[in-house]
């Protein structure tokens, strides 16, 4: 682990710990449209039981952000815009330490909170400015800069950009 | 030895190069190896197989969805739809992928591609339509699935074994690398190896030299001290029987002689020292580079010492039939100081030398002092010659050692070859200068250029108030130390004589002396033990100055005899002069009263004197047998005789207890008891003016 990554850990626990959750509330809005992501775990914020669950102007309504990058599943250099993984966590008042995402074809896998940095994990609803259709592995895909650094080229990370992401759930 | 140097300095360059090689392509492949694992590490690859056979199973899932959909009421069709998206997203990465690109260009994977995609395209409008149109389309986009399935397992096979070559390539290729690298880290290793067996080689072989030059150096320094030893006591052995000769030749000296006898005997000193010197000599030139040859300063007359040795030499001259002379230019210097014995031995040198080359010519002396200031100015010695002549090209090399000109000089002359280089040396040694001028047939011009000293006209020394000093001398040597006991004798001085170390040490412990004269090589006790004994034993001599007597001394002897407690040396044979110079430095000069009893001696032991040699001229009249009773009691009587100044009457007895240790049959005693007799006449009429003397010739006709 590079110096780097155990300050992004750190700032990342003090992330999750901390940071009240922006709407100031216990109680989230409900999803009007569809529900294409739902949070649970270890969160303080819930709109369907102890659950957080999100349709797309929901997600588009947090703070954007951009990313640009190839990946090794499509051609070229793509725009992604999403929402930033830290930005959702503080979102929901997380308080875990991993997040085991799953697909909608039930692939499962776990990201370290330390990967929701301000830098880091972006959870992309955007591809080029249109939204992500299921069948280009949409509408959610966990998306790291890839041509940012090399350590976001490695098999692990990799393993973490689900794509047809439809849950988390935060983990203690 | 050169060539091999090359060589190995060759040899070890082109080691160096060839490890700097290795080192080098072993870096290269290292750079390439890490280039291969990175490409490893930095995976761009995903799970290539698990998204292959993903990509399978999801088909499975999505003909699962759609059978399911036709045999149940009402339809989920959700599921159908889903399933296709995801497949569809799959096949969508499986085209659009860089990762599997190399999987395209295969003919069967791409084939297999096509035909999905077709099955995709045709089926995605049927998926998005409404449901009743879905439903109706279910058992056809069934069917059609169940005929995709086989292209969907070439599509993974295909890939799963293109991906397996190009790991086994990749594998293949980091095997390769690694194999290079470990044959290159091999050589590196072996050529270092090589390197540092060589240079240990290298560095044995220099310590080796190192050893070989140190043993030499240790050889030749063990030979030079052999020689210097070998030297030493062959000049002891040398000087020790000289000191006889010229000690008793200055006894002769002072005796009664008539003008030729004088003559002869003073021309037999006069050689005996020159023979002295030139054993000294050759032992400066052996054992002195110049800068280390001892020099002293003394005052000498510069007329005694050109006639003295023009004198030496006449005989030589005369031989040859030459003039030997020589003469002042200028004004005369009566003293100069200088080192008496160098200053002869180079005129000596060169006088003989310009006589060995001239025949019934003439050889000149010519001395010139130009004084500079009033202490201060050089002397010119110029000796030249109506000889032979030098060739000019063989001037240059007359001062080398062992020089001589040509083949025939050894016939002609004679010599060593060594009277020259002595002569530049000791020359060079008194800071002056020495060269030489000939003409073939015409004759040579030698000239010797000194710094010298003027000293003040008398030396106080010899003006100075007498005094009797007491002396002891520890000599071993019995006629050397009659001779020294002779000569202090008659220079005024008291003598006790010890014959051994031991005897040196119990005396000085006894008895108060002003001055020991101590003989260096003894039996048991040597000379240094003695001294040590005596400076430590408290005794009444223990402040006394001690004097070494001995032939042979080296520089280092002198530090080890000063350690002992000696106060300075004096050389054997001892000589007059020095002795006068030392006992003057003393405080006490010479009285020069020579064979004149001593005043203070009380009356009652010169009676007993004069009792005892009666006695014992009468025990030899009556020829006793016993020669060793007859040597005791002569040896005895003779120290007695020298107190009393009895100088005749005590050669004689040394004589007869000479003859007695030789062994001489006792009839030729008579001559030796008649002239005993005569001295006892002679006593028996004190006063009178005419001592008797010992004559030479009937002494020498003792065998």
């Amino acid at each position: 682990m590079t110096s780097r990554a155990c300050r992004r850990t750190f700032l990342a626990g003090l992330t999750l710990a901390c940071l009240a959750p922006a709407a100031g509330a216990d109680h989230l809005r409900d999803p009007e449209g569809p529900v294409i992501l739902t949070v649970s775990g270890a969160i303080a914020h819930h709109n369907a039981g102890d659950e957080a669950r999100f349709d797309l102007d929901m997600l588009r309504a947090l703070d954007a952000r951009e990313v640009t990058t190839s990946t090794i599943w499509t051609e070229g250099a793509i725009r992604f815009t999403g929402v930033s993984l830290d930005v959702l966590l503080a979102h929901v008042g997380a308080s875990g330490s991993t997040v085991a995402a799953r697909a909608i074809n039930d692939y499962t896998v776990e990201i370290p909170a330390s990967d929701a940095t301000p830098e880091g994990a972006l959870l992309a609803y955007g591809m080029n400015g249109a939204p992500m259709s299921r069948r280009d592995k949409g509408p959610l895909w966990v998306i790291y800069p890839f041509d940012a650094s090399v350590d976001y080229r490695s098999e692990v990370i990799y393993s973490r950009s689900i794509w047809q992401l439809d849950r988390m759930e935060i983990r203690e | 030895m050169e060539q091999t140097g090359l060589i190995h300095r060759f040899g070890a360059g082109l080691l160096t190069a060839l490890a700097l090689v290795c080192a080098l392509i072993t870096g290269i492949l290292a750079a390439q190896l890490a280039g291969e694992l990175r490409a490893l590490a930095g995976n761009s690859t995903d799970n290539v197989q698990w998204s292959l056979s993903q990509s399978e199973v999801e088909f499975l899932e999505f003909q699962a969805a759609l059978a399911r959909a036709r045999h149940s009421d009402p339809p989920d069709l959700e599921a159908v739809r889903l399933e296709f998206d995801i497949f569809y997203s799959r096949v969508g990465t499986l085209e659009a992928g860089p990762i599997y690109s190399d999987m395209r260009a295969q003919p069967e994977f791409d084939a297999a591609l096509t035909e999905i995609r077709t099955f995709l395209d045709a089926a995605a409008p049927r998926m998005d339509a409404a449901d009743p149109a879905l439903i109706a389309a279910l058992p056809d986009l069934s069917d059609s699935a169940a005929t995709l399935r086989h292209a969907l397992r070439r599509l993974t096979v295909s890939g799963l074994m293109q991906f397996a070559a190009v790991m086994d390539d990749r594998r293949m290729a980091i095997r390769r690398t690694l194999t290079r690298l470990a044959v290159v880290a091999l050589a590196l290793v072996g050529v270092l190896g090589f390197l540092a067996w060589y240079s240990h080689r290298v560095g044995r072989q220099a310590l080796h030299h190192g050893r070989a030059l140190a043993e030499a150096r240790d050889r030749a320094l063990a030979g030079e001290k052999a020689k210097a030893d070998f030297l030493a006591v062959m000049s002891h052995e040398i000087r020790t029987p000289l000191n006889g000769i010229l000690g008793n030749v200055a006894l002769l000296e002072d005796s009664d002689l008539d003008a030729d006898q004088a003559r002869f005997v003073r021309n037999m000193g006069v050689s005996g020292r020159v023979l002295l010197d030139h054993v000294e000599s050759v032992l400066d030139l052996a054992r002195f580079t110049p800068g280390r040859i001892a020099l002293t300063q003394e005052s000498l007359e510069v007329d005694r010492l050109l006639q003295d040795i023009v004198d030496s030499q006449d005989s030589h001259a005369l031989a040859q039939g030459n003039r030997l002379s020589w003469a002042w230019v200028g004004t005369p210097e009566r003293r100069i100081c200088a080192d008496r014995a160098a200053l002869q031995q180079i005129l000596l040198n060169l006088v003989s030398n310009a006589l060995k080359f001239t025949r019934h010519g003439e050889v000149r002396v010519e001395v010139e002092v130009d004084a500079r200031t009033e202490a201060r100015g050089e002397i010119e010695f110029r000796v030249i010659d109506t000889g032979a002549g030098i060739a000019a090209a063989d001037l240059p090399h007359v001062f080398d050692d062992f020089r001589t000109t040509d083949a025939s000089f050894g016939r002609i002359a004679g010599g060593t070859g060594l009277g020259l280089g002595i002569a530049r040396r000791l020359v060079q040694a008194m800071a002056g200068e020495i060269g030489g001028e000939s003409t073939l047939g015409q004759g040579s011009v030698f000239w010797v250029r000194l710094p010298i000293l003027r000293p003040a006209e008398e030396s106080p020394a010899e003006t100075a108030a007498p005094e009797r000093l007491r002396i002891l001398v520890v000599e071993d040597n019995a006629i050397n130390l009659d001779v020294a006991r002779d000569m202090i004798s008659r220079l005024g001085h008291s003598v006790t004589p010890a014959r051994t170390g031991r005897e040196g040490v119990a005396a000085a412990t006894a008895e108060a002396f002003d001055l020991i004269l101590m003989d260096i090589a003894m039996p048991e006790m040597d000379g240094l033990a003695a001294a040590c004994a005596i400076r430590s034993s408290g005794g009444a001599s223990a402040k006394t100055p001690i004097v070494a007597l001995t032939a042979n001394v080296r520089p280092e002897d002198r530090d080890r005899f000063r350690a002992a407690g000696l106060s300075t040396i004096l050389t054997k044979p001892l000589q007059k002069d020095r002795l006068i110079r030392l006992l003057a430095r003393l405080g006490a000069v010479p009285t020069a009263t020579e064979d004149t009893p001593p005043d203070d001696i009380p009356p009652g032991l010169r009676a007993r004197f004069d009792r005892e040699t009666e006695e014992l001229l009468a025990w030899l009249a009556s020829l006793p047998e016993d020669r060793a009773d007859i040597a005791r009691r002569c040896h005895r009587l003779a120290g007695t005789a020298a107190v009393f100044g009895q100088a005749d009457l005590r050669r004689a007895l040394i004589a007869l207890e000479e003859a007695a240790r030789a062994g001489v049959p006792f009839a030729q005693f008579g001559v030796l008891a008649e002239r005993l007799a005569d001295l006892r006449a002679d006593r028996a009429a004190p006063g009178e003016g005419g001592r008797a003397r010992l004559p030479e010739a009937r002494l020498r006709s003792v065998p």
